[in-house]
C-alpha cells in the first residue's frame, strides 16, 4: 500500500515535471544539435530516463539542470551516430509561414532566422562547450550549479565558456558575412 | 550571464542570443503523443514491464497520467522491455545509446522510405523500434512455448508476435510521419489498416495517420478522419492528440 503512494506520488511528480518542463527540454535538445525529425524520439528517451531516475532526484536543487543533464546525455549519444554528423542544420530550418507576408509573419521570420544562425553557430561548437554554453548563456544557470549538473570542476566550465564564447562569437561573425542579409541584432 | 571575470559576449552578440532564449516546444499534438507513447513504456500497474528503467515497479493507479486502455497495457509489455533494454545501460553505466543504436542500425527504415532527399534516415531511437525488440521478447516468438499443454501460451506467442508485426508497420510510419514525409507515412498507416483492420494497434494508426494528414496539409481529410476517430474510439487515451491533430474543437 505505502508502495502504491509512492508511486502515484512518483507519477504525479514525474507528469508535472513533464507538463511543465517538455518545452524546456525540447529546445534544450534542439540547441544541442538534435535534428527536429528526431526531437520527438529523443525527447521520448529523455523522459523516460528522467522517471528512471525520479527517485534519485534531489528537490532542493532546481530542476533545469538537473533536466538539462538528461538531455546533454542523450544529445551526445545522438551525435555519436555518424549518420547525424553530417546534419548542418542547413535543412533544418523552421518551415512555417512561409509565403505569408504580413508583418507578424515577417516578424516572425526574423525571429526564426535569427535563431537559426545562433543553432548554426552553436553547431560549430564541441558538444563539451556547447552544453556549459547553452546553460549558462541561454538558460541563465549560475556556474556552479551548471558545472554540478554537468559534473565537471568549476574551473572547467570557466575554461570552456570562455573557449564557447569566442567560438560562438567568431562563429556568428563567419556565418553573418556568409549570409549578409541575415540580421543579427543592432550590428550596423 | 556575467558571473564570472572571462571574456564577455559583444554587445550585439550578447543581443542575438537573447533573442533566441524563448522555448520553443511541440505542437499540442505531438505533446499530446508523447503523453500517450510515455504512459504506454512506463511501467504498468503491478509491474512487468521494466519500461522505466531501474524505477520501482507498481501500480499506477491514480497515476495523474490517463488510466491505460486495453491496447496501451499490450503494447506496455514490448514497449516496457524495449525501453528496459534500451535505457538501462545508458542510465547504469553512463555508456549512453549504444544498444539503442545497435539496434537502430539493424531496422532497415530506408527500404519502406526510399524517396526521403532531406538528408539522413531519421534515427529511429527507442522505443519506435520496437519491431525488433519485440520479436526478441520470448513470449513473442511464435513456438516459443515449452510447455505441449500450453495452448495458452501458443496464443500469446502468437498474439505477441501479431503485435511485433503490427508495431512494426507503424514504427515505418512514425518513422516517415517524423521525417516529415507524410506520403509514406500514409502508405504504412493504409498497409496496416489492410492487414490489422482490427489490430490491436488501430487507434495507434489512426493517431499517425490523422497526424500525417494535417502535417501533410489535406487538413479537411484530417478533421474528418480525427472526427471518424471520436465516434469510434470515445475513450482512447489517444484522443486529445487525434483531436488537435485534426483541428477539432
Amino acid at each position: 500500500m505505502a508502495r502504491e503512494q509512492r508511486n502515484d506520488s512518483k507519477d504525479a511528480e514525474f507528469t508535472a515535471i513533464f507538463e511543465a518542463n517538455l518545452a524546456y527540454v525540447w529546445t534544450t535538445l534542439r540547441r544541442l544539435g538534435v535534428h527536429e525529425r528526431d526531437l520527438e524520439d529523443v525527447a521520448h528517451e529523455t523522459f523516460l530516463k528522467v522517471y528512471a531516475e525520479l527517485d534519485r532526484y534531489d528537490r532542493a536543487r532546481p530542476v533545469k539542470p538537473w533536466l538539462f543533464a538528461f538531455a546533454f546525455r542523450l544529445a551526445s549519444d545522438y551525435r555519436k551516430l555518424s549518420r547525424h554528423k553530417t546534419s548542418l542544420l542547413g535543412d533544418d530550418e523552421p518551415s512555417h509561414g512561409h509565403g505569408d507576408h504580413t508583418a507578424d509573419a515577417e516578424k516572425a521570420a526574423v525571429a526564426r532566422e535569427r535563431e537559426a544562425l545562433v543553432h548554426r553557430a552553436l553547431e560549430s561548437l564541441d558538444i563539451d562547450k556547447r552544453a556549459v554554453f547553452v546553460l549558462t548563456e541561454l538558460d541563465e544557470c549560475p556556474m556552479p550549479e551548471a558545472v554540478a549538473a554537468l559534473g565537471i570542476p568549476l574551473n572547467t566550465g570557466y575554461s570552456r565558456l570562455r573557449a564557447a564564447r569566442q567560438e560562438f562569437t567568431q562563429a556568428v561573425r563567419r556565418l553573418s558575412a556568409a549570409r549578409p542579409g541575415t540580421n543579427q541584432g543592432d550590428r550596423p | 550571464m556575467s558571473d564570472i571575470g572571462t571574456d564577455e559576449l559583444p554587445e550585439d552578440v550578447a543581443k542575438l542570443l537573447g533573442a533566441a532564449k524563448e522555448l520553443r516546444g511541440p505542437s499540442d499534438a505531438v505533446r499530446a503523443s508523447m503523453k500517450a507513447r510515455l504512459v504506454a513504456a512506463l511501467p504498468p500497474p503491478g509491474g512487468g514491464g521494466g519500461g522505466g528503467g531501474n524505477a520501482p515497479t507498481g501500480s499506477a493507479g491514480g497515476s495523474t497520467f490517463p488510466r491505460v486502455p486495453a491496447w496501451v497495457a499490450a503494447a506496455t509489455f514490448a514497449a516496457g522491455l524495449a525501453a528496459g533494454v534500451l535505457v538501462r545501460p545508458a542510465i547504469v553505466g553512463g555508456g549512453g545509446l549504444a544498444p539503442n543504436v545497435e539496434v537502430a542500425k539493424t531496422t532497415d527504415v530506408a527500404k519502406t522510405a526510399p524517396s526521403v532527399a532531406t538528408g539522413p534516415v531519421a534515427a529511429t531511437l527507442v522505443p519506435s523500434d520496437l519491431p525488433l525488440v519485440a520479436s526478441a521478447i520470448p513470449v513473442a516468438t511464435p513456438g516459443s512455448a515449452t510447455s505441449p499443454a500450453s495452448a495458452t501460451a501458443a496464443t500469446h506467442a502468437n498474439r505477441g508476435s501479431d503485435l511485433a508485426a503490427e508495431r512494426a508497420v507503424l514504427d515505418m510510419a512514425r518513422t516517415a510521419l517524423n521525417r516529415g514525409d507524410h506520403a509514406n507515412a500514409l502508405a504504412a498507416t493504409a498497409e496496416h489498416e489492410k492487414k490489422y483492420p482490427r489490430g490491436a494497434l488501430a487507434e495507434e494508426r489512426e493517431a499517425i495517420a490523422v497526424r500525417a494528414l494535417s502535417e501533410g496539409g489535406r487538413k479537411g481529410e484530417a478533421k474528418a478522419r480525427a472526427e471518424r476517430f471520436k465516434k469510434s474510439h470515445p475513450e482512447s487515451i489517444l484522443l486529445p492528440a487525434v483531436l488537435a491533430a485534426g483541428g477539432v474543437e
